[in-house]
C-alpha cells in the first residue's frame, strides 16, 4: 500500500511551513542576520566576570563554558543531569523486565576477526586517559564532566564490539555497579550542591549550589589548593562537580549500552 | 557585494533549515520505524549546529576559553587582557544550552531505541502501519 498523495502534500507543506515559521522568528529577532559582531549582554558579563578573581562574581576558572554549567545556572543543570538518569532508568527498567522472563547471559564471543580485538586492546586505554584528562581539565580547557564522560563511553562500545557482553561483564563493568556509580555521582553533586545551605544554617548567608564567595556571602569552595608540586586550581566546587559528572555520564550510557546490546544478542540465539 | 564570510554564513543557515525541512518530512512520510529514528537524530542535531552557530561575531578568532590556563601555579589574566578578549570570542551561551542538550538527547535516544526495540520484537515487522494494526 502506497501512502496517497495528498498526505504527502500535507506533510510537505507542514514542514516548510513549521521551518519557514522558525526563520522567521529567528531572523526577528536578529539571531540569523550576518553582521553582530557585539557579544550580548548577558554574554559580556560571563566573559568579563568568571576569569577575573578581582570581580565579586569571579568563578576562578578560564573555561567559561564550564564555569556557566557549573556556577551560574549550577541548579539548572543539576535537573539536567536528573533527567539523563531518569532516561537511563528507564530504559534499564524496560529492558530488564524482560530480561527476566528470559534468563540468559551474553554469547561472549564478539563478531569480529583478530585485528579489531588487538587494536581495540591497543585503543581502549589511550581512550580511558584521554576522557579522564578532558574531564579533570574541564576549568582549563575545552571540555567537562558531560564531555569526557561521552568520550569515555567509546571504549565499552568498542569492547562490546569486539569481545562481546560477557566479557565486560566479567571485568566488573555489571549492571548493579555500574547503576551504583551513577545514583552515586548523582547524589554527591546534589550534596556538593547543598553544603552552602548547611553553612547558611550555622553562620550566614550562602546560595544553593554556590561555588566561590560572593559580595553579601563568605561561603567558598578552596579554589587554589596548596600542595608539594605548586598551588592546584580546582575553580571552587567545578573540578567535584566535573569529576562526579564524568562518572555519572559514562556510568550511565555504558549501563544502557551494555544491555541494549546483550538484548540484541538474545535476539541472534532465536 | 557580499563578503565571502556573508555568503558562507547565509549558505550554512539556509542549508542547515533545508536539512530540518527534510528530515521533518521524513518523519511524517517514512513508515519505517528505524528510518524515523535516524531523521530525528538529524533534527536535533541540525538544531544544535544552528544554535551553535548563532553564537558566532564578525572577527571572532577565539573559543571562550581564556588562554594560559594551567593546572598548576595558574596565573589569572589581567582586566585589560580580558577586555582584550572579549572582543575576539564567540558567545558562550549557545554552548552552554547545547553541552546538556546533546548528552539528554543521546540519553532520550536510548530510551526511544529500547521502546522501538520490544515493538519490533513483539510485533515481528518495522512497518509503523503494521505495528498500528493498520494493515494486514
Amino acid at each position: 500500500m502506497r501512502r496517497s498523495k495528498s498526505f504527502l502534500a500535507i506533510c510537505l507543506i507542514t514542514a516548510i511551513s513549521i521551518v519557514l515559521i522558525l526563520a522567521f522568528l529567528l531572523n526577528i529577532s536578529g539571531l540569523t542576520t550576518y553582521g553582530v559582531n557585539e557579544l550580548t549582554g548577558l554574554a559580556k558579563l560571563f566573559v568579563l566576570n568568571i576569569p577575573d578573581p578581582t570581580k565579586p562574581w569571579s568563578s576562578h576558572a578560564f573555561e567559561i563554558v564550564t564555569a556557566i554549567l557549573w556556577d551560574q545556572r549550577g541548579l539548572d543543570t543539576y535537573f539536567e543531569t536528573s533527567v539523563l538518569f531518569l532516561a537511563i532508568v528507564a530504559s534499564v527498567a524496560l529492558l530488564s523486565y524482560y530480561g527476566r522472563r528470559h534468563v540468559h547471559e551474553g554469547t561472549g564471543d564478539g563478531y569480529t576477526t583478530m585485528i579489531v580485538k588487538v587494536v581495540t586492546k591497543l585503543v581502549v586505554p589511550i581512550i580511558a586517559v584521554v576522557s579522564a584528562s578532558i574531564a579533570i581539565h574541564g576549568h582549563l580547557t575545552p571540555g567537562g564532566g558531560f564531555q569526557g564522560g561521552s568520550v569515555f563511553v567509546v571504549a565499552p562500545v568498542l569492547m562490546l564490539l569486539a569481545y562481546g557482553s560477557r566479557f565486560l561483564s566479567s571485568r566488573g563493568f555489571n549492571e548493579l555497579r555500574l547503576l551504583a556509580i551513577r545514583a552515586l555521582s548523582v547524589t554527591l553533586i546534589f550534596v556538593v550542591g547543598l553544603l552552602p545551605v548547611l553553612y547558611l544554617l550555622t553562620h550566614g548567608t550562602a546560595y544553593l549550589f554556590q561555588n566561590t564567595y560572593k559580595p553579601d556571602s563568605a561561603f567558598t569552595y578552596p579554589y587554589l589548593i596548596p600542595t608539594p608540586i605548586g598551588m592546584i586550581l580546582t575553580a571552587g566546587s567545578i573540578m567535584i562537580y566535573n569529576i562526579l559528572e564524568f562518572f555519572a555520564v559514562a556510568a550511565g550510557f555504558t549501563l544502557a549500552i551494555l544491555l541494549l546490546t546483550r538484548e540484541f544478542e538474545r535476539g541472534d540465539k532465536k | 557585494m557580499m563578503s565571502l564570510d556573508g555568503f558562507l554564513w547565509y549558505y550554512i543557515v539556509v542549508a542547515i533549515l533545508f536539512t530540518i525541512t527534510c528530515a521533518l518530512y521524513g518523519i511524517a512520510t517514512k513508515p519505517h520505524i528505524i528510518k524515523k529514528l535516524v531523521l530525528l537524530t538529524i533534527v536535533s542535531d541540525a538544531v544544535y549546529v544552528l544554535l551553535v552557530l548563532m553564537g558566532y561575531r564578525i572577527g571572532a578568532t577565539n573559543p571562550p576559553v581564556v588562554p594560559g590556563g594551567v593546572l598548576e601555579n595558574p596565573v589569572f589574566p589581567s582586566h585589560k587582557t580580558i577586555v582584550e578578549f572579549m572582543h575576539k570570542v564567540v558567545d558562550p551561551v549557545p554552548q552552554v544550552l547545547i553541552v546538556t542538550a546533546i548528552v539528554i538527547g543521546l540519553a532520550q535516544f536510548v530510551f526511544l531505541v529500547t521502546i522501538s526495540m520490544h515493538l519490533v520484537k513483539s510485533t515481528g515487522s518495522f512497518d509503523i502501519r503494521r505495528i498500528e494494526g493498520e494493515k494486514e
